[in-house]
């Protein structure tokens, strides 16, 4: 039995993660997935990620799932108010379907 | 004449020895596309051999000495900090193409510390023979913290006055409870207390004193890639940032070797002290400092003060700014 969420996609810099976490959780998340990334975007490549000395050049991906569209809106409201007129990152919402729906 | 050619003969001394040899290897083998790389985890363990070292060396000094000839050393070495900062704040930010936040997050880098350049120049000492006091690399953290903080004020400061006025204050504490938590800093406290309290002369001496050379090597490989990496970041920034880089750690020394040499005057600080005080003003932060600026000036773009730091300063500190300073020193000190 699998019930629709949906998942909001935050890739940053990983100077960023402990403050978007904590941004999101007191929006009304309840847990994320964080994994190194690492890419090309309109600031040019971001290759670090994986072997970067230091933290500053590295970028993380971070996913949150919720079964709320008004948390998932606070969330990318919040991010992009706060911190994406000086760090580069870009956010999006994916369509998903979770099994056990009461975790989200 | 004698001078002229005492400079060039310790340059080149200079440039054989292990540690100014590894760093140019790095870079040369990045320029050349090599695939070369030291993973990060071995990077920080080098970090933490070599802060372990230090702290320790220094810890079991202070344990034997008295604590309180640190004290005008410690003070200068603040005043050293925060002067950089300020001497950036009147110089590259009034350049043409800089911005003020760039500026003052690149001034607060050079007024920080680097301790790969700090380790490379007490070798150097060690090797010319000349004495001086364990406890000066502690002094590391007296001129880093204030002069990231100051950095971190000033342009806080200007982007609220820029932004209308009502900025929030800046908030001391948390910058520097960062800069004490950073790997770097955290690893020498840790070793001064060790060496303090404890009796640590058997790991010393038979494990961080004699793996301390070795390790270094292996960051001067992981510096000079590094380097190499950064400096592309650079051409991306006003051309401003070079000069600043290259000339400032030498302005930078100068000041550390003036204040220093009063202590030796006052207190009796050891000429080798005033040499390796004058190379930890020269150095500018590598490791620790980065992230603390990314966060406490969000606005000034990284590739303007890492590029400077990392890519320029730091060569500058090991490549010119040792050998100068040792020379000046035996021409002070008539060592």
């Amino acid at each position: 039995m699998l019930n629709k969420a949906k998942k909001v996609v935050v890739v940053t810099e990983k100077v960023l993660l402990e403050r978007i976490v904590a941004l999101a959780l007191a929006a009304g998340a309840t847990g994320y997935t964080a994994v190194f990334a690492n890419g090309h975007g309109h600031r040019g490549v971001r290759t670090d990620a994986l072997s970067g000395h230091g933290d500053i050049f590295s970028n993380v991906k971070i996913e949150f799932i919720t079964v709320s569209a008004e948390v998932a809106q606070k969330i990318i409201d919040e991010v992009i108010a706060k911190y994406f007129g000086n760090y580069s990152g870009i956010v999006y919402v994916e369509d998903v379907e979770v099994a056990r729906p009461q975790q989200f | 004449m004698d001078v002229v050619l005492e400079f060039f003969h310790t340059f080149l001394t200079q440039f054989q020895t292990p540690t100014l040899a590894f760093l140019l290897g790095g870079m040369l083998a990045a320029a050349l596309g090599s695939k070369l790389d030291i993973p990060d985890a071995i990077y920080r363990f080098c970090v933490f051999m070599l802060l372990m070292r230090i702290g320790i060396q220094g810890g079991m000094e202070i344990r034997d000495g008295d604590i309180g000839v640190m004290l005008l050393p410690a003070l200068f070495s603040a005043v050293i900090g925060m002067t950089i900062v300020v001497l950036g704040w009147l110089t590259l930010a009034r350049l043409r193409g800089v911005r003020m936040d760039d500026a003052l997050a690149t001034a607060g880098l050079f007024g920080a510390v680097s301790a790969s350049t700090m380790a490379a120049g007490m070798f150097m000492l060690e090797d010319a023979g000349i004495y001086f006091e364990a406890w000066v690399p502690a002094l590391y953290p007296f001129m880093d913290i204030p002069a990231l903080v100051l950095a971190i004020v000033l342009a806080n400061l200007y982007l609220s006055k820029k932004n209308g006025g009502s900025g929030q204050r800046v908030a001391i504490w948390p910058i520097v409870k960062e800069s004490l938590q950073g790997p770097a800093l955290s690893a020498m406290l840790l070793g001064l207390a060790i060496g303090l309290f404890t009796r640590p002369e058997v790991v010393f001496e038979g494990f961080y004193d004699l793996l301390f050379r070795g390790l270094l090597t292996v960051l001067m490989v992981t510096m000079g890639i590094e380097a190499w990496q950064r400096l592309s970041e650079l051409r991306k920034v006003a051309h401003w940032y070079i000069a600043y880089a290259f000339v400032m750690p030498i302005v930078h020394g100068l000041i550390g070797f003036g204040l220093g040499y009063v202590a030796h005057l006052l207190v009796g600080f050891s000429p080798g002290g005033v040499i390796l005080l004058a190379i930890i003003a020269a150095s500018s932060s590598d490791i620790s400092g980065p992230p603390t600026l990314r966060a406490g000036i969000p606005s000034a773009n990284p590739s303007s003060y890492i590029g400077s730091s990392t890519g320029v300063g730091t060569p500058v500190a090991i490549a010119i700014c040792i050998p100068l300073f040792l020379i000046l020193g035996r021409l002070v000190f008539d060592l």
